[in-house]
């Protein structure tokens, strides 16, 4: 039972990485934008529909997190309460930007707080990749000891991904100068990423304690699939590199919760407390995963001048 | 309840500026008067039901009554020496907090039956009453949420796990840093939205929030009536 709710958790938390992990890499391209005020709106509008949706997952992940595994969620909350805090402070930041930006006509207003947007988007992402770099490693240390090379490897890991996620997002919803715009991106980014996540991978045994065979099935999955989507990407083919970083994407969680699978499942809660929650939570994760269908295939269609700005 | 009563007073302070549009302020007004006449009885409803749980169940909570003393000495003799009671003060916060409920049932109904008859939108005192009471609820539910915080402490579970024994080995450099930062979060938040809250209240019905397409201009948005 307690392996079916670590998988439950870890699903959680890839899906939070597969779906916020391009809006947020979307704000971060908005960074990028910065002499083309109508493709700003275009990316907002573009991740519009599914915004509110992708980013409950985190939280579900977290409440899960620690009812299923409190003592796992009390050990890396603790130790690593900065980080945590600087996430969340990102994510405030950014769905800041993203609320106020269209609620007042004017060029500065809209400017200042897409900023705010795609800067709290890299915060944001490199606040979760310094979390998972960390919560590999064993029993963490405390103050700057976070800014330690594997949490940093994490932090630049989950940044880049996110980023060639967002790409690949806006590539295969949007046409015309703004696909373009996001090829770029999506193209320098994406050969990075593929080192990134061997490294990512490749110098988890120097850390992590137990390394499992899994985890390093899991963690060659991230690289192949980042590469999957390189060559996607020269061909043209938008639904299969929007796949691919789908893939790359949701690799690291599962992997980083391979390489600690031993400890949590060690801390997971007692069997009776899994019991009850299997009654109550699980029926509700395939209405969630309906709801998530049915969201996307309402908007299954690229950006047109009719499409509405949600945000 | 505080959106009906919100919806309202928006709509009175439209008539009072006299920025036109008169039906659909009237329709607006009929709609929130309702909504918020209805779900005023549900907020009592549920309201009394849960004061009565608290009083039978946690009497600490509520100061007041014979029970709390006796809970109180107890959890002394089972947890050990310490304040388990909630002040005095709760008890009168409770006490505002129902009769603003009380307020809303009786006064309420003076403007749901000028919309049957007589012309509301020319009754300037009964106006500005709905505009000035616009914080009401929204004090009351602060009221409530404060009432609620307090009550919990000492515990994190009531009876069983005191909140001293709950705590995260977080330093206090950390916690203080993190206060600073979600209050000064939180505090933009307030100001920021309360600004675009009465902005959007003083707008024209036509000129739409949300909802529109990429093919519409953004900038096109006409100036808020109230400026004019």
């Amino acid at each position: 039972m307690d392996i079916v709710w670590l998988l439950v958790v870890g699903l959680l938390l890839a899906g939070w990485f597969a779906l916020d992990g391009f809006s947020i890499g979307a704000g971060m391209v908005m960074g990028a934008l910065r002499d083309d005020p109508p493709a700003r709106r275009r990316v907002i509008a573009a991740i519009g529909p599914f915004f509110l949706a992708n980013e409950v997952w985190l939280i579900a992940f977290a409440g899960t997190l620690a009812v299923a595994f409190p003592d796992t969620e009390a050990r890396l909350f603790t130790s690593l309460y900065p980080t945590l805090v600087l996430l969340i402070a990102a994510w405030l930041a950014r769905d800041m930007g993203m609320w106020f930006r269209s609620r007042r006509p004017g060029r500065r207003w809209r400017t200042r707080w897409e900023a705010v947007m795609a800067g709290a988007s890299v915060v944001f992402a490199g606040a979760a990749g310094l979390f998972l770099g960390n919560a590999v490693q064993g029993p963490a240390g405390s103050g700057v000891w976070v800014l330690n090379p594997y949490g940093l490897l994490g932090m630049l890991a989950v940044v880049a991904v996110f980023l060639l996620h967002g790409a690949a997002f806006l590539v295969a919803r949007t046409h015309g100068e703004l696909r373009e715009r996001a090829r770029h991106v999506a193209g320098r980014v994406v050969l990075p990423v593929v080192v990134l996540m061997v490294a990512f991978i490749g110098t988890a045994p120097l850390v992590a304690d137990d390394i499992t065979p899994i985890a390093f099935v899991l963690g060659t999955v991230a690289p192949i699939a980042a590469g999957v989507a390189w060559y996607a990407l020269r061909k043209g083919k938008d639904a299969l590199t929007f796949a691919a970083t789908t893939v790359a994407t949701v690799a690291v969680p599962f992997t980083a919760g391979a390489l600690m699978a031993g400890r949590i499942l060690a801390e997971a809660a007692e069997p009776s407390t899994l019991q009850r929650i299997t009654i109550v939570l699980l029926p509700a994760l395939p209405v969630l995963i309906a709801g998530q269908v049915i969201l996307w295939w309402i908007h299954r269609h690229r950006l047109s001048d009719r499409s509405v700005t949600f945000f | 309840m505080v959106s009906g009563f919100f919806m309202a007073g928006v709509s009175a302070w439209h008539f009072r500026r006299g920025t036109g549009e008169v039906p659909f302020f009237r329709y607006s007004m009929r709609l929130g008067l309702t909504v918020g006449y209805i779900a005023t009885f549900f907020t009592i409803g549920f309201g009394d039901a849960q004061v009565l749980w608290v009083v039978r169940n946690q009497a600490t909570k509520l100061p007041g009554s014979d029970e709390t003393a006796a809970v109180a000495a107890r959890m002394v003799a089972e947890h050990g020496p310490g304040n388990y009671v909630a002040p005095d003060w709760i008890t009168i916060a409770v006490t505002v907090m129902l009769s603003v409920a009380y307020l809303y049932v009786l006064f309420a109904l003076i403007p749901i039956v000028l919309l049957g008859h007589g012309r509301i939108e020319k009754r300037r005192f009964l106006l500005a009453v709905g505009v000035w009471t616009i914080p009401l609820p929204f004090i009351t539910t602060i009221i409530g949420w404060v009432v609620r915080e307090i009550g919990r402490q000492p515990w994190i579970i009531y009876d069983v796990l005191p909140t001293s024994e709950a705590v995260s080995e977080v330093s206090t450099t950390n916690m203080f840093i993190s206060l600073v930062v979600f209050t000064s979060l939180y505090l933009t938040l307030v100001v920021v939205g309360y600004r675009l809250i009465a902005r959007a209240a003083r707008k024209d019905p036509d000129d739409v929030m949300l909802g529109r397409t990429l093919g519409e201009s953004e900038d096109h948005v006409p100036e808020p009536a109230g400026e004019r």
